[in-house]
Parts: structure tokens; C-alpha cells; sequence
């Protein structure tokens, strides 16, 4: 049996949780080459978010569907085991149940999910963070719904994905709420070379497109000019203070605190597009329709 | 064309069905939609009411207050005079 062992999962790092995940996804792979039982081995996991158990879901269901056996062990503590099973990992599901206050569990995503998915995906964002702002003390829920609805309304429409998920969980002490939506598919730089694009980096195309500097939206002619992630980068990032990350074949960007940190990787990448963000509520006084209206 | 039509639930997610709800108020005869129990909708939710109302005659009413900044947000970005 061929053992893919998660070492440590701590802490509340997005970036540190994607790069364990893109690791055991890719040792994942890599072992299921070889036609053995794999043991994927959690045991060591203090810790976990959506940045982490979306993109194993994703690498574990293409594995057993190509005919691999995955067993997993959970972690030791009994709560993380119950969390694993709430949210449904590491398999997922077609229709999450919608049962649980502080999180919408592990949707899958396949090409032909369609309007449905957004449905389920935005009405589950919905009930979270009207639940949210109902235990806070003002605030307008909207300022968090609008950008993660202006996101998750895209999946598939660029994609064109065989497998995908999606995790919303919201943390009730630390007051935020994370999310993080994976494919498979075509990329962004995929997408780039696609419409004839330049770029000079996967990282870079991925910037550009945070930056809205460019759009690969076709949709109705001219009525959606596609600028809903540059919307959504800025209205987390600098209107919220929280973060983004979205990871595409070689390239990674993360933005937080009004800049944009990108990197290239060529051993662990993602076939495919990652957006992770973590969103914190608005401070008095925060206007959304300056992020709406520009 | 009059009485409206009251759209159920909190949030409008997709063009498609802001397409469906204009559809059944046509169908029905109604040139107004009402969306005071509608807390949530993302811009190409506005922008798809934005476009109905011109194209459409369609008329939106009891819209809270952020919904309703956000189609104006939407109009005036468009450049669009409402009726």
C-alpha cells in the first residue's frame, strides 16, 4: 500500500493550507500511477480550512473515478473527524444538505452543473451570512454576499471542468468566513492562449486578471464586461481587509493588504483554477457602491 | 397590464431566472414585479432587471434599500434614463 501522509496542518493560514494541498494532491497523483492502495493518512491534522480539503476533494475524485482505491484516516481528534464527515469530505456531494448553521458543505462541480449549482452554492451563501450578521451587531450583509455571489455565479463559465467543488465556512470566534472554489479546467492561462491573449507568466495572466486588466466574458455582448473578479479582489481585499488567492496550472497570486504577491510553481500546480478568499466584515462607515459602481 | 408580480425568497441568483420571472409576468399580465422580500442580488442580476425594464416595460417596486442602491448603481453606471 503506498502512504501519502499529511505531516502537519496547522494554523489559519490560506497560503500555508493551499501549498499542503496542492503537496498531498500531487503525491496523490503520483501514487496512483503505481495501481497499489493508497492510505492517505490525516492523522497528524491539527487544523483544517477550505483552502485545504476543497483541492484534495477535487484530486481524490478524479483519482477513484480513474479507478484508484483512496483510504483516508482520519484525524486523531474527534471533532475534526466529525467536521470531516459534515462537510462531506473527502467525496463530496451532488445535493449538500442544508442543515448546518456555520457552513455549506463540500458541493461538487461537474460541467454540467449549470445554473443549478450556482443556486444551491448562492442560497447556501445566503442563509450563512444572514445567520452571520444576525449575531453581530450591525453591518450590512450584502457588503459579503455581492462579491462572493459576483464569483461564485462564474463557475463553469469559463472552466469547462470535469470536476470541481465548492466549501463555505464561516468562523464564528474569529468572525470571517472563508471560501474556496476549485476545477479542473481550462485555467487561466489555458483561458488566455484560448482568446489570443499575451501574457509572460501563468502568475501574470492570473494578476492581469485580478486586476480586471483583461477579460475572456463573452456574455450578451457588451451588457457583462466580465470585471467580477477584479470587483470581488478589490471589495475583499481593500474594502474588507481580507485576502485572495487563486492558483491556475503554474502560476499563484495572493492579495492582501492592497497588494499582490505572485510567484510561479512548476512542481506542484494546479490543472485547473483555485479562488480562496477570506472575508471580514465591514467596519462602520464601509460603502459598497463605491466597489459596485466603479 | 397591471397588479404585480411578488417574487418569493430572499435572493435572485442568475440572468436565467430574472428571464423566467419577467417571462411569468408577461404571461400573466402583470408590468410590475415586486421585490420587497429580495435581500441579495449580484450585479448581472441588476444589470439583466436594468436591460428588462427598457426592453421590456417592466417595472420593479418595493426594493429595499440596498437592492435598490444597487440597480441605480447599475443604471447610472450604463448611462440609462428610467422611465
Amino acid at each position: 500500500m503506498e502512504v501519502v501522509r499529511l505531516s502537519n496542518l496547522s494554523g489559519y493560514s490560506i497560503r500555508n493550507h493551499y501549498q499542503k494541498a496542492v503537496n498531498i494532491s500531487s503525491q496523490l497523483y503520483e501514487k496512483a500511477e503505481s495501481g497499489d492502495q493508497i492510505l492517505l493518512d490525516l492523522s497528524r491534522m491539527d487544523w483544517t480550512t477550505p483552502a485545504f480539503v476543497t483541492p484534495v476533494t477535487v484530486a481524490y475524485n478524479q483519482i477513484v473515478d480513474q479507478g484508484a482505491e483512496i483510504n483516508v484516516r482520519l484525524p486523531s481528534e474527534y471533532g475534526r473527524q466529525c467536521y470531516l464527515d459534515q462537510i462531506g469530505f473527502p467525496e463530496g456531494y451532488q445535493e449538500p444538505p442544508n442543515q448546518y448553521e456555520n457552513h455549506l458543505p463540500l458541493c461538487l462541480i461537474d460541467n454540467d452543473g449549470g445554473v443549478e449549482i450556482i443556486e444551491t452554492v448562492v442560497n447556501g451563501l445566503t442563509r450563512l451570512v444572514k445567520e452571520w450578521f444576525a449575531s453581530r451587531s450591525g453591518g450590512n450583509p450584502q457588503t459579503v454576499h455581492y462579491p462572493i455571489s459576483e464569483v461564485v455565479k462564474n463557475i463553469g463559465h469559463h472552466s469547462n471542468c470535469d470536476y470541481g467543488a465548492v466549501l463555505i465556512q464561516h468562523y464564528r470566534a474569529r468572525d470571517y468566513l472563508d471560501i474556496c472554489i476549485v476545477d479542473d479546467g481550462i485555467s487561466i492561462p489555458g483561458n488566455f492562449e484560448a482568446h489570443n491573449i499575451e501574457f509572460h507568466s501563468d502568475s501574470n495572466a492570473i494578476k492581469r486578471a485580478m486586476r480586471g486588466e483583461e477579460s475572456t466574458k463573452i456574455d450578451r455582448g457588451s451588457r457583462d464586461p466580465g470585471c467580477g473578479l477584479k470587483t470581488t479582489s478589490k471589495l475583499v481585499c481593500e474594502g474588507l481587509d481580507g485576502q485572495v488567492l487563486m492558483a491556475s496550472r503554474n502560476g499563484v497570486c495572493h492579495q492582501q493588504n492592497g497588494s499582490i504577491d505572485g510567484w510561479s510553481v512548476s512542481q506542484h500546480s494546479w490543472n485547473g483554477t483555485v479562488f480562496i478568499a477570506r472575508l471580514n466584515p465591514p467596519d462602520d462607515g464601509f460603502q459598497i457602491l463605491e466597489y459596485i459602481a466603479s | 397590464m397591471n397588479d404585480r408580480l411578488k417574487v418569493d425568497g430572499i435572493s435572485i441568483n442568475t440572468r436565467r431566472r430574472v428571464e423566467q420571472l419577467v417571462e411569468e409576468a408577461q404571461r400573466e399580465g402583470h408590468s410590475t414585479i415586486d421585490l420587497s422580500e429580495v435581500e441579495f442580488m449580484s450585479r448581472s442580476v441588476a444589470d439583466e432587471f436594468v436591460h428588462h425594464k427598457i426592453e421590456s416595460d417592466i417595472q420593479l417596486c418595493g426594493l429595499q434599500e440596498p437592492i435598490r442602491d444597487l440597480i441605480d448603481a447599475v443604471e447610472a453606471s450604463k448611462k440609462v434614463v428610467p422611465n
